[in-house]
């Protein structure tokens, strides 16, 4: 398959991957660390949404699936699929753990893209794909402009039902 | 698709590690689930995160060259006496921060 | 080409955060780059072992973002209780 489209299909999965599970494990609903509302509250400053903002804080300051998928990747692609991807499942675990999150966004991430290389694997992108896509997907996030991003990430948490009820 | 019986294997060994790890978990009397809302729960149970750590140490002993169907049975066991003992002590619960 | 696709977002990344001016959306560029850093890391020691080292790499710049912008809480409140 063409390099290209290979990462661009690779990116669109990991972004989907990691948004889904961040939203469905609460990251819009509240900040899990104060280091996280700070950001919250900058984003939502800078006319961003503040769900969207917490969002973007807890990615900074804890591993959550976008970690998980990222790391889950680079496992894959040094150490083999699937073992890989266990393998990262358990050290993000622990990152979890020292960074005062219970742990289910990083590992859930991590074991759901270690599926999803699996099953790309056979139509020929392979794990060094997915972890370029993913670098591409947090800088859709984190790195382009965040008012746009955070307002984007708050219409999928209202959608979920998982927007914060803090102002 | 031919499978073959080197993946099956794998795969068993995959299962029969979970199986373990939760046969020994139900037998130390861990909860089966966190209590809700679980995604903010801190609770160690058996389904999380006993479960993803014996498949994970299933994993690191396959790689460093120990396979076999007893490789993963051991592990699970290990894993659901390591998470029910261990894990509380290594990685404590964070007490709330205070607000500033 | 992978690895040149991940160094020119390290280096874009890291323009963005020399240019910004607020301190916390600076927070966010950074965090990106750690995310390019530690593809690259995987990506150019392709062995089991780069990848445990991307990961600590990761977790560990995750843990320092965290202090920071916890830092960055408590500067702005202080600043704000002195006037």
């Amino acid at each position: 398959m063409n390099e290209i489209i290979a990462i661009i299909i690779a990116a669109v999965l990991s972004w989907i991957n990691f948004v889904l599970i961040d939203t469905w494990m609460g990251l819009p609903e509240q900040p899990g660390v104060k280091g996280a509302e700070v950001i919250g509250r900058s984003v939502k400053r800078r006319g961003g949404d503040l769900a969207g903002g917490f969002f973007q804080g807890n990615i900074v300051c804890s591993p959550d699936a976008s970690a998980g998928t990222l790391l889950a990747s680079a496992a894959c692609y040094t150490i083999g699929t699937p073992e890989g991807g266990l393998i990262a499942a358990i050290l993000v675990y622990f990152g979890n753990r020292l960074c005062a999150d219970p742990g289910y966004a990083g590992t859930t991430g991590a074991l759901s893209i270690t599926c999803i290389i699996f099953a790309a694997s056979y139509i020929g992108i392979g794990p060094a794909d997915f972890i370029v896509g993913m670098v591409l997907a947090i800088v859709t996030i984190q790195g382009l402009y965040h008012p746009f991003s955070s307002r984007l990430l708050g219409k999928i948490a209202k959608k979920m039902g998982r927007h914060t009820k803090l102002t | 698709m031919i499978i073959h019986a080197n993946v099956l294997i794998t795969i068993l060994s995959y299962i029969l590690a979970i199986i373990s790890a939760i046969i020994v978990g139900l037998f130390l009397r861990m909860p089966i689930l966190p209590e809700r809302p679980m995604r903010y729960s801190f609770t160690i149970s058996i389904v999380f995160p006993t479960s993803v750590l014996a498949i994970g140490f299933t994993a690191i002993l396959f790689k460093l060259g120990h396979n076999g169907l007893l490789v993963a049975v051991v592990v699970g066991v290990l894993t659901a006496i390591f998470a029910k003992y261990f894990l509380e002590s290594l990685l404590p619960k964070p007490q709330t921060e205070e607000s500033s | 080409m992978l690895i040149q696709i991940l160094g020119i977002i390290v280096l874009l990344m890291a323009l963005r955060t020399l240019f910004a001016q607020d301190r916390s959306e600076r927070m966010l560029y950074l965090n990106a780059m750690s995310f390019g850093i530690a593809g690259l890391m995987a990506l150019y020691i392709q062995t089991p072992f780069g990848a445990i080292i991307a990961i600590t790499y990761f977790i560990a710049s995750t843990i320092s973002s965290n202090a920071i912008a916890y830092s960055i809480g408590r500067v702005k409140n202080e600043i704000i209780l002195d006037e």
